[in-house]
């Protein structure tokens, strides 16, 4: 299935409150961590703001000129789901920091995000084969 | 929205959520013990003193001289304890529960009063790290190398050295006869000199804390060091502000050890600085670890 205007703007909204939602977290945590601050915890909401909302706001506005452009639902929705993960690892990351220890579970976040970033590649890739073949064979 | 991906959204979503609440809880509250129980250190007191004034105080025994000051810098209390031992294996560390482990913790004062000592600190909280070299009362628990991780190794013929732990290996500190070694840092002053600087902040913070810290003068006798901070009473140190007053006194080897909250000193079971997370409420931390002279 691809994506409509209405799935484009709700996805763009979602990961615009999110960013927004991460910059206050961040700032209040910062303010009760006795002036020990983290990069990763403070510039988390980049992430889903830089690689999400912003590049759907992008496909929001191409789609309403281009109404038959069809794009994977299915990878965008583990494209997410990588940046989502990239985004807990950034604030895990941050309080390990904050707090001065370590532990070895930020590995888990680390390798997931290449993966599911190699999944919805190729997610997308199957899916244009497939609507390629449709096509030809109408 | 198509059914796969509502289903993956969903299902992703919750497992990555619940898999990151395991990550925090196993950071912070999850103990598990990595080891029987040590064999805690115990003498029985031969004093029978009454406690001294907490402002200043000085005992002897054949074998160890406590003198206990306050002093009052950079609007910050701080509070020495200079130790003299003719055995430098008095010098003992002593884990919460007994045990060795992680996130297992006690009060300072609750270990302290565990191991029946005369006077306490903190430690380096060993037990919040995944590795780093933790030797203790000259038995090794754990060898696995820190990247960059600065020790202060105490040896059992008194002399002490800071070591990088890329360089030397736990078992290599063990051969050459290494009694304590802590594992947090940085070094403060090295042979005399201030070795850090005044950007230099453990955890990023430019702010003044709550300090701990250990030291040694020219004669070989043991400081204690801890100031308050974060409160209105007691601003804090800053790393450099605290190597500063250690030069100040005659200190000529000094290291940090775990701050903010977890700085403590206990003396004769009675709790001698004002601990504080928040600044807000005068109480200890939980910690992983004590160094102590024994009773």
């Amino acid at each position: 299935m691809s994506y409509d205007l209405k799935r484009t703007g709700a996805i763009r909204n979602l990961y615009l409150g999110i960013s927004l939602f991460l910059i206050l977290f961040g700032w209040i945590y910062e303010m009760f961590s006795h002036g020990v601050y983290s990069g990763f915890m403070m510039f988390a909401f980049t992430l889903p703001l830089l690689f999400v909302a912003l590049p759907y706001a992008l496909l929001h506005r191409i789609l309403k000129e281009k109404k038959n452009l069809r794009l994977s639902e299915s990878a965008g929705a583990i494209y997410r789901s990588a940046i989502l993960t990239a985004t807990m690892g950034s604030l895990f990351n941050g309080v390990l920091k904050i707090y001065g220890t370590t532990n070895s579970l930020i590995t888990v976040y680390i390798i997931a995000v290449p993966i599911l970033l190699l999944l919805a590649f190729l997610v997308a890739k199957s899916t244009a084969r497939n609507n390629n073949q449709k096509i030809q064979n109408v | 929205m198509s059914r796969f991906s509502k289903k993956w959204s969903f299902c992703y979503t919750v497992m990555l959520l619940s898999f990151s609440v395991y990550a925090i809880l196993d950071t912070f509250v999850i103990s598990s013990s990595y080891a029987t129980e040590v064999q805690a250190f115990d003498s029985t007191s031969t004093s029978g003193s009454e406690q001294t004034a907490v402002s200043l105080a000085t005992e002897n025994d054949a074998e160890t001289s406590v003198s206990m000051e306050t002093y009052r810098v950079y609007d910050t209390d701080i509070y020495v304890a200079t130790v003299t031992l003719s055995d430098i294996t008095s010098l003992r560390s002593a884990f919460a529960e007994g045990t060795y482990g992680k996130n297992i913790t006690a009060k300072t004062s609750e270990i302290a009063e565990g191991v029946n000592a005369l006077l306490a600190i903190n430690g380096d909280y060993y037990g919040v790290q995944e590795s780093g070299y933790v030797i203790r009362n000259g038995i090794l628990y754990r060898s696995s190398a820190r990247n960059g991780q600065q020790d202060l190794v105490i040896y059992s013929d008194g002399s002490t050295e800071f070591i990088s732990e890329d360089d030397v290996t736990a078992e290599e500190l063990m051969e050459k006869g290494a009694w304590q070694v802590l594992s947090f840092g940085p070094a403060l002053i090295s042979e005399g000199e201030i070795s850090v600087s005044e950007e230099e902040e453990v955890g990023k913070a430019m702010k003044s804390n709550p300090r701990t810290a250990i030291g040694f003068l020219e004669d070989g006798s043991l400081v204690f060091v801890v100031s308050d901070g974060r409160t209105e009473k007691s601003e804090g140190l800053s790393l450099y502000e605290m190597a500063e007053f250690l030069t100040s006194i005659g200190v000529v080897n000094a290291y940090n050890l775990d701050g903010g909250g977890s700085s403590t000193m206990v003396y004769r079971g009675e709790l001698i600085n004002n601990p504080t997370t928040s600044g807000r409420s005068i109480k200890e931390r939980a910690v992983s670890d004590i160094l102590y002279i024994s009773n």
